[in-house]
């Protein structure tokens, strides 16, 4: 009976201890959208940043939002991840392994003589380019394209592996069913050495090997047994000791973070804590999951645990967040004031109740230690444990350090209402509703020093905080003066606080990097280093109804600010926070509004009273990074994908669309980007969409860049960018322009040449034409011409006037023939003969007889062919000219005419006495052909005949 | 609680079983045959229990077969899904053949695979060891880690082992309106007596 009664004490002690124990929130993420559970085997943080998942139905990439599922022909689940210089290697159930090809497709990697069979279970890429696989059926190592298997036969104790870790370039740990094999390359053919229970291991199974940090020493996890701490040097092995043995199951990851913590993952769905205490043994928090089963754990860089689970992926906070919740009368509308005292006793007011829980304990259970008359609404612990209460009306309390019993403080009336208490060094304040009261401490009592109020010079009676910083400096936050300081007896105001929105200031903290932090009524957010204030208030606080009422800071430097409905942790290094709210899914609900209500422990974490408890805000062990990384996933043109690694684009090729993709696993929905692209614009433009388009860019080189932030700020953000030119068309290249413009310049430089050689051509035509106009009309207008023409004339009016008439017209035909063709360049044969007939006429009648003229022109080249005009009646004046006519010796001339030219004969009679030669008749028609075509013009003395030839154009 | 006698003797048909057992045998090597060596399952039964709030279910078989060979730690068990009887009713055994195992698309339920611990089969005594392989059931595999208490007594491998399987591991589906009659997790007893294998 009694034996029933104990266990039935102890079952109901572990119940307890597992609802109050401080636990870490954990966020279940489900894989898929249906809400499937889907068992994830593998994690890894690649290069880039994002959460990569093997799972049972393939690989999965992980950006805080979404889960993209990457493409792979093959179909078994993904039971191994490793990643090397950019390049994640996947492993597969079925033995398959492959690599990441782009950034959502996987390739099928096939090694000479690897024969897929058993399932992948670790992967080790080297430096060297070769790769360690852990598969079920032994080791392999794929060297140059072509694989060998180590396996029992080669000397290892097991064929079954589970993981391998290299000590360092010489020296690979195994771990097998059956001990741990040390593998070393010195020299030639790897020798085995193994380390098996026989050795000192506490279990066979080796499940885990993971590096403690420290050279050489890994931590064990085993199928049974728990934790060891191996030493691969001395080949030693020493089993971890945990109060109470070992009674979490098989060991399946473990997670070493820094300041001698780890986190183990098992398979009967335990997450644990362990906290090493010297050098063999460890604090366990532990936290049951029945409902999953851990396979696996990362740490990101912004501090989240991700534990791959049977069901998906969980997101574990407590590297930065824990909570531990109180159960009744704690309630989150009755905390008034909280304090954690120097034996980390955390005091908390619970309207008139003032409780006490002990932070040391793994059980946070309220105890009630006293009773006010008046609702408590401060509470300060000094340097010397002593812990003071301040009441709304019941004055000033205090109780010494190691006691549980509070004693009245005595001061003068005017106390009754505490808001604020403070102490620094020797000297007290209290914040009241008339001032700030100072006292000097003495072994005796209190003395009144003096009041500082409106009239003093702090500008405002109701001082909501008194912040004593580290510099002996009392900072006050004061309702309608803000932030004021009292430094040396000297009070000292700041412009800022001026302006109407930041009169009323409400909290105020020093951070770990001396900066001092103010909160106001309006949500400002204000910090103070190196003598100037700044606001860094968040740009949507306005738009959301909350109260900006306590801000804290942990010992490492983080900063709480705390509001109504949400809390930000702020990282002053990057000027990024951390945003929780209800939303988040983590069951943390409303904070209180009472102001400065939070509380930090001697190790600097901060605990600030939610609904159902207390949030831990710890100290961080690192410094984590929560800035959002972004990455360019493709870039499409002319809506087609371009290739990976293409940056040279085609004249037509100008509509460009940038997919880019934010990763923050804090607060995936506070992303927001900036981008620009330069080359083509300076300004940056804000969006929340992760694409941009640029539509018919211009040549030229151009820089695409994206930055990511999660508060509106993009001074430290990480960003991605992509280089690109636009190749010119074809008539804006350099070359094509130079050769464009010589060609242009060369056709216009031919055309003016040309041009001038036919000016010159003309003009010199024209010139010759006026010469034969000026000959011909002299040898017309010449005074035998004249005088042999009228001396016909009269012998014609004698013998036959009709004649005589018909011989005038003929004439006067002549020289209007003369006047009416001489500007003309050419005329038809037909029309030359016409004209050569009026003169032919009046030589003709002239000498009858003496002068005889034939001519054999075909009919059909008179209208066809042309020659210069005057050319024959010139020749035939020349054969008058220069030959005897007369009745005995006549004067034939012959004119004949072939398709290509005109032949003038006549036999030479040269008269005894010569005409003065002028000599430019022939002369003349020659150069007149000259300018007219290349045909020579032919004449000359053949036997007794003079012959000229003229070409018919 | 329901404990097994070995007490009943079944009879076999030698060489059918050898046919069969000739199958599962390419898995382990085949040297130290001819030795005593192997040991063969004499006599084995198999009993499940589904804990449901609203049906309490067992059934069980005795027609386990397998090996286990001494010099290699290794074995290889096989059960015909078929063979299990004791139902509380017949239309039970038939919808646990046909809708939930569908035993004649998957037959057997194997498991093969290694045994970690080392055990001195020549000394009579007890042991608990730890059994690794493989858990084929309903054509899924799983590792699993099973624990077996090993008894040696005069030439006999007394093998005994609980252990439980969670249906979703092997991809077996529960009809939503069956959920409060079948518990997700079937609990799973194994006796069996392995005598060396007779040439």
């Amino acid at each position: 009976m009694t034996i029933t009664r104990v266990l039935l004490l102890l079952t109901l002690c572990c119940a307890a201890l597992a609802a109050t124990a401080q636990r870490p929130f954990m966020q279940d993420i489900w894989l898929n959208e249906n809400r499937t559970p889907l068992k994830a085997n593998v994690l890894l943080i690649d290069d880039r940043g994002y959460l990569l998942v093997g799972t049972g139905q393939g690989l999965f990439r992980y950006n805080g939002t979404t889960f993209k599922s990457t493409k792979s022909r093959m179909q078994a689940p993904v039971t191994a991840l490793a990643h090397d210089k950019g390049k994640v290697w996947v492993g597969y159930k079925d033995g398959r392994i492959g690599y990441l090809a782009t950034y959502d497709s996987i390739a099928e990697y096939l090694p000479q003589q690897y024969k897929p069979e058993a399932a992948v279970t670790d992967i080790c890429p080297r430096g060297d380019g070769s790769l360690w696989l852990g598969t079920e059926a032994g080791l392999v190592h794929i060297q140059q394209g072509k694989a060998s298997l180590l396996g029992r036969s080669a000397g290892l104790s097991d064929d079954f592996v589970y993981q391998l870790v290299f000590r360092d370039e010489q020296h690979l740990l195994v771990g097998t069913d059956q001990g741990i094999n040390t593998l070393s390359f010195e020299g030639g053919a790897p020798r085995i050495r193994t380390y098996s229970s026989d050795q000192g291991l506490q279990d066979n199974i080796v499940r885990v090997i993971a590096a403690t940090g420290e050279a050489g020493q890994y931590w064990i996890g085993a199928q049974q047994g728990g934790l060891s701490l191996f030493d691969s040097k001395a080949a030693q092995c020493r089993r971890l000791k945990v109060a109470g043995g070992w009674q979490w199951g098989q060991v399946n990851d473990i997670l070493p973070v820094p300041g001698k913590r780890l986190w183990v993952a098992t398979d009967e769905g335990y997450l644990l804590e362990l906290t090493r205490l010297g050098n063999d043994s460890a604090r366990v928090n532990s936290f049951a999951h029945p409902d999953k089963k851990i396979n696996d754990l990362v740490l990101d860089k912004s501090g989240n645990i991700w534990c791959a689970t049977t069901k998906g992926i969980s997101l574990v906070t407590a590297e930065f967040l824990d909570y531990f919740s109180l159960s009744t009368p704690y309630s989150l509308t009755e905390v008034s004031a909280m304090c954690c005292d120097r034996d980390n006793l955390l005091w908390l007011a619970l309207k008139n109740d003032l409780y006490c829980i002990d932070l040391g304990d793994e059980i946070k259970m309220p105890r009630k230690v006293f009773h006010a008359i008046e609702p408590v609404s401060a509470l300060f612990c000094d340097r010397d444990n002593t812990l003071w209460m301040g009441t709304s009306g019941d004055g000033l309390w205090r109780k010494e350090g190691g006691s549980e019993s509070f004693e009245k403080v005595p001061v003068e009336p005017g106390t009754e209402n505490v808001l604020s208490i403070a102490i620094s060094d020797k000297t007290l304040w209290v914040s009241g509703l008339n001032g700030v009261r100072e006292f000097e401490m003495l072994p005796g009592g209190l003395r009144p020093v003096r009041t500082h109020d409106k009239i003093a010079g702090i500008g405002s009676d109701y001082i909501y905080q008194l912040y004593p910083d580290s510099r002996q400096r009392l900072w006050m936050a004061t309702d309608g003066a803000g932030v004021c300081l009292l430094h040396n007896g000297e009070y000292q105001h700041w412009n800022i606080f001026k302006s109407a929105n930041s009169t009323v200031a409400y909290t105020l903290t020093e951070d770990a990097a001396g900066a001092i932090w103010a909160g106001t009524l309006y949500k400002d957010l204000f910090r103070y280093t190196g003598g100037q204030w700044e606001n860094i208030r968040r740009k949507e606080v306005q738009d959301i109804d909350v109260n900006l009422s306590t801000v804290n800071a942990n010992a490492t430097g983080q900063v709480i600010a705390v509001y109504q409905r949400c809390i930000d942790l702020w990282y002053p290094g990057s000027r990024f926070f951390r945003h929780f709210n209800s939303r988040h899914g983590m069951g943390m609900d409303s904070t209180s509004r009472v102001l400065n209500c939070s509380a930090r422990d001697t190790a600097g974490n901060v605990y600030v009273p939610f609904e159902k408890g207390m949030l831990v805000f710890k100290n961080q062990s690192t410094v984590y990074d929560i800035r959002p990384d972004v990455h360019i996933l493709r870039v499409s043109n002319n809506l087609k994908a371009v290739p990976e690694g293409q940056t040279a684009f085609g004249p037509d090729e100008n509509y460009l669309s940038f997919y880019f993709d934010g990763i923050s696993y804090t607060n995936p929905e506070r992303l927001n980007y900036r981008f620009r692209l330069e080359g083509y614009s300076d300004n940056w433009v804000y969006t929340n969409d992760p694409v941009a388009t640029f539509p018919k860019l211009p040549s030229g080189t151009f820089t695409f860049r994206v930055e990511a932030s999660l508060n509106g700020g993009f001074d430290n953000a990480s960003e991605a960018a992509y280089t690109f030119t636009i190749a010119a068309p074809l008539w804006r290249r350099p070359w094509f322009l130079v050769i464009a413009g010589i060609t242009l310049i060369a056709v216009v430089y031919a055309l003016i040449r040309f041009r001038d050689r036919k000016m010159q051509r003309l003009a010199l035509l024209e010139q010759e034409r006026i010469l034969f106009d000026y000959e011909h009309l002299k040898g017309q207008v010449n005074p035998h011409f004249l005088f042999n023409s009228l001396n016909t004339l009269t012998n014609l009016i004698e013998e036959s006037p009709e004649s005589a008439v018909r011989y005038t017209e003929q004439l006067s035909d002549l020289y209007r023939n003369m006047l009416t063709y001489h500007n003309r360049e050419l005329i038809t044969l037909g029309e030359e003969l016409r004209l050569l007939s009026a003169y032919l006429y009046i030589q003709e009648s002239r000498f009858g007889q003496a002068l005889q003229f034939r001519q054999e022109i075909p009919e059909a080249l008179k209208t066809r062919r042309k020659i210069p005009p005057m050319a024959l009646q010139l020749l035939v004046e020349n054969a008058i000219k220069h030959n005897v006519v007369s009745a005995s010796l006549p004067l034939v001339v012959e004119i004949s005419a072939t398709e290509d030219e005109l032949t003038v004969r006549n036999e030479i009679h040269p008269k005894i006495k010569k005409e003065p030669q002028s000599g430019i008749g022939l002369a003349n028609i020659s150069n007149r052909y000259t300018l007219l075509t290349q045909k020579k013009v032919y004449f000359g003395q053949e036997g007794n005949y003079w012959i000229v030839r003229l070409p018919l154009l | 609680m329901a404990f097994l006698y070995l007490s009943i003797k079944f009879r076999m048909n030698r060489s059918a079983i050898l046919r069969i057992l000739s199958c599962l045998m390419l898995c382990l090597p085949l040297a130290g045959y001819g030795q005593t060596d192997i040991y063969e399952v004499k006599a084995g039964e198999i009993h499940f229990f589904s804990e449901a709030p609203k049906e309490l279910i067992s059934a069980s078989s005795k027609k386990l077969k397998g090996f286990l060979d001494l010099r290699h730690k290794t074995f290889a068990f096989k059960l015909d899904i078929s063979s299990f009887v004791g139902f509380n009713n017949p239309l039970q055994r038939g919808h646990f053949n046909e809708n939930y195992m569908e035993s004649n698309v998957y037959p057997a339920a194997t498991f093969k695979g290694k045994i970690i611990e080392d055990v001195d089969f020549e000394k009579e005594g007890s042991a608990e060891v730890r059994a690794k392989g493989k858990l084929m059931i309903h054509g899924v595999e799983q590792e699993r880690i099973i624990k077996v208490q090993l008894t040696v007594k005069k030439a006999r491998i007394l093998a005994k082992s609980d252990f439980a399987v969670l249906l979703t591991d092997h991809n077996i589906k529960i009809p939503r309106v069956v959920n409060d009659k079948l518990s997700p997790e079937i609990k799973v007893a194994v006796e069996a007596i392995l005598q060396p294998q007779v040439k």
